[in-house]
């Protein structure tokens, strides 16, 4: 957002820049996470500062216990109501929501701790002993309050990534208007405004170039790491960096329908959906609270009653108790390692559209890729042409290219290119009928036309003189379009769609990680056994009709393979539903409208390995986070619960409140720490 | 997740406090889907942010915001879309 700085009213100031604002709601919205950082480091900074009297009081024999006592209860008041006070309040939040939270737990043991040392000094009679655990209060706040720090830096940390995209976005586009050029907002500019972008700048939003020619940085948003041409009618994406030369950039996407800004909803709305893997957590963290509070009393009352412990222990057996369990470490568990792996997917091009997506990715067993589009480049065009007896080159084509001239199949493309490759006619055509899967027929000029495969063409004469030369054409992996006229053949096209250059690795790749490859065709037999041959594909499903694709998926998902369908977004929608995942490629500008839960944003069917691979890595990294979470609540709660009295007898409470709260600090910033290292993924492996 | 399945509906975004935890999360959704109108309530915990679909003539974005913002986490409006 652009605000002129001369005339906003509104500002903060933010570690030495000052930051303008165009309404109050966005000047919250801005100051109101800085302000919660400054208010946590100047609790804990004064809650340390409390502690560290506190404990030298406590330990060191400075003064007569009554009056050691009394300094400390003046100490300790403060810091456990005024610098405490935001547990207190969490509690507060907790009992109105019905909700069980960390702050429960501090506030009831800190308290405890406090109550019962206050008690004891203001009433010396009333414990076997006149010992007092105001140090037990003060350091377990000290100890939450760093803990909760590093677990807002390493959150932060963790949601760099998705600010550092939304940092790519420019500020400024220079409009060219009336050949005059000026330097506006990028709010401001509206679809069709031609902008000027210079070597070395980023260009603004998503349009077509309309002027000059340049290479463009496109690895910021798409993940591609080579620099790409681009010359008048291509399109560019907003936030790419021009490299080489001058360019003139017409809008055709600004604000929140830029591939960026689609991008960044894509990566955030991805953190909302529950991961199915998260729900057991969640559903435990419902029942922490009051379980670990009531384990907390039996054990208490249980070391008083029989095991003739000092009310004084008791004490620490419950503060120990409720200290020590922390439901955190296994809410955050999986959200942060789905944050560090989707936004690593989204660094690379790969958007991954929610936890349950990357859960079921990272299970595959098989991938399906439709040919055309996916491991071709979608754009088959005429290799042969092979004309019978009595035409020509030329004439079968003319012939050809006018029956085919409305439809918009890519092979009739194909064919409509050759034939104005060739500069032929288009000659008038009557009552033209498509036959689904077959082909097409059509009268020209008096004459009955038939144009299509085998199927279509059986009726006609000359066909299996035929065989050799479809066959031949067939084993190259080509599409044989046969044409008749008035029920004889007149001659065979030869089409072919070009295999994208990483198709073959991409194959490897994913047969590299143990999975099915099977690739579905409209192709026949001969031709798709060829195309597999060459890409090392293993298994293949040929003839299939569009409409055929969900039932060849279903037929896949009977024999119990896991299935990632691997298809153009739009076309292929049905399909990528019915697969367990669906993998939608090389969308161009329209990310958000694409079927499927993961999209690639790179035309490069690699990028289908690498996904996988991701979505394996994220899945393996919230599998040890919830372990690690579940193992630490499982053995420590035993622990404070007295597990360890028979070894060392009950001195180990002296003790065990501090390391509670140390535990209980850090067990969420490991595990937020751990899934950190997701960041070291590699896309190219 | 379907567009078409959900004509009419508005998401806001709304920055929150510090979720330190899911269970605060599941607070807050608790607490703002109890409001008529209110179609879905999802958190993202390590963004600190809250997506509420609704029906905008059933419930105002004031009133989402004020139940958020009682759940005790605050509540900035980011964003609104239809």
């Amino acid at each position: 957002m652009y605000v002129d700085e001369t005339t906003a009213t509104l500002k903060a100031r933010v570690r030495g820049t000052t930051y303008y604002f165009c309404s109050e709601t966005c000047l919250q919205q801005f100051v109101a996470p800085e302000r919660a950082l400054r208010l946590l480091k100047l609790s804990l900074a004064a809650s340390a500062a409390l502690a560290v009297p506190i404990l030298l009081i406590t330990y060191l024999p400075l003064f007569p216990q009554r009056l050691s006592n009394y300094i400390l209860l003046v100490l300790d008041t403060p810091l456990q109501f005024i610098v405490g006070w935001r547990f207190y309040r969490g509690t507060w939040d907790s009992i109105r929501n019905r909700m069980g939270n960390m702050d429960v737990l501090i506030a009831l043991g800190t308290t405890a701790a406090w109550a019962y040392s206050a008690a004891v000094t203001l009433f010396p009679g009333l414990a076997p002993s006149s010992g007092v655990y105001f140090d037990t209060s003060a350091v377990i706040i000290t100890l939450i309050l760093a803990g909760n720090y590093l677990e807002h830096v390493t959150k932060a940390r963790a949601s760099d990534a998705v600010r550092k995209l939304m940092d790519l976005q420019p500020t400024m586009a220079r409009r060219l208007k009336d050949g005059v050029e000026t330097e506006i907002p990028v709010e401001q500019v509206e679809v069709g405004d031609v902008l000027v972008v210079k070597p070395g700048e980023r260009i603004p939003v998503d349009g077509v170039v309309s002027f000059g020619a340049s290479t463009v940085d496109e690895s910021a948003v798409t993940g591609e790491s080579m620099p790409v041409d681009k010359v008048a009618g291509d399109k560019v994406i907003g936030a790419t960096i021009n490299r080489t030369g001058l360019l003139q950039v017409r809008a055709d996407n600004v604000g929140q329908d830029t591939v960026l800004a689609q991008i960044v909803k894509l990566v955030e709305e991805a953190q909302i959906g529950r991961a199915p893997i998260q729900r057991l957590a969640d559903r435990i963290a419902t029942y922490f609270v009051p379980v670990v509070v009531s384990i907390a009393i039996v054990a208490s009352l249980a070391w008083y009653f029989l095991g003739h412990i000092g009310l004084n222990f008791a004490v620490l057996v419950f503060v120990s108790c409720v200290v020590i369990a922390c439901p955190c470490a296994l809410g955050i568990a999986t959200p942060a390692a789905l944050l560090v792996g989707t936004s690593k997917g989204a660094q690379n091009g790969i958007l991954i559209k929610g936890g349950e997506y990357l859960e079921r990715a990272g299970k595959v067993n098989a991938v399906v890729f439709d040919k055309t589009g996916t491991l071709t480049t979608g754009k088959p065009s005429v290799t042969d042409v092979m004309p019978m007896e009595g035409y020509d080159a030329d004439s079968i084509t003319t012939l050809a290219g006018s029956v085919e001239r409305s439809s918009e199949h890519p092979t009739a493309k194909a064919i409509v290119n050759e034939s104005s490759k060739r500069g032929l006619p288009i000659l008038e055509t009557k009552d033209s009928e498509i036959v689904a899967g077959s082909g097409i027929e059509a009268e020209v000029g008096g004459r009955k036309v038939l144009l299509g495969n085998r199927k279509l063409l059986s009726g006609s004469s000359g066909l299996s003189a035929l065989e050799e030369k479809l066959d031949g054409l067939e084993s190259q992996g080509k599409t044989a379009v046969i044409l008749s006229v008035d029920g004889h053949i007149a001659g065979i096209i030869g089409i072919a769609d070009t295999l994208k250059p990483t198709a073959k690795d991409a194959v490897r790749a994913i047969k590299d990680l143990g999975i099915k490859v099977v690739m579905l065709t409209g192709d026949n037999a001969k031709v798709a056994e060829s195309i597999s041959d060459e890409v090392g594909i293993d298994r293949y499903v040929a003839d299939v009709l569009p409409q055929g694709k969900e039932e060849a998926i279903e037929s896949l998902q009977k024999e119990g393979l896991v299935v990632a369908m691997v298809g153009d977004g739009i076309n292929d929608a049905p399909a990528l539903a019915k697969a367990d995942v669906g993998i939608a490629i090389g969308s161009g500008t329209d990310i958000a409208k694409e079927a499927g839960g993961i999209v690639l944003i790179k035309d490069d069917p690699k990028d289908v390995a690498t996904a996988i691979r991701l979505s394996r890595s994220t899945l393996s990294k919230i599998r040890q986070n919830l372990f690690w979470a579940f193992a630490y609540n499982t053995v420590l709660i035993p622990i404070a619960a007295g597990a360890l009295v028979p070894f060392f007898g009950i001195g180990v409470y002296n003790t065990l409140p501090f390391l509670a709260a140390a535990a209980m600090a850090v067990s969420s910033v490991t595990v937020v720490t751990n899934s950190l290292t997701l960041f070291r993924f590699k896309a190219g492996e | 997740m379907d567009e078409r399945e959900r004509p009419k509906e508005s998401r806001a975004v709304f920055l929150v406090r510090e979720i330190s935890c899911s269970t605060c999360g599941l607070a807050i959704e608790k607490q703002v889907k109890k409001l008529d109108g209110v179609k879905d309530v999802g958190t993202a915990v390590m963004l600190n942010k809250v997506f509420v679909d609704f029906d905008p003539s059933r419930v105002s974005l004031e009133e989402i915001r004020k139940a958020v913002h009682r759940t005790g986490y605050g509540a900035y409006l980011t964003l609104k879309k239809r």
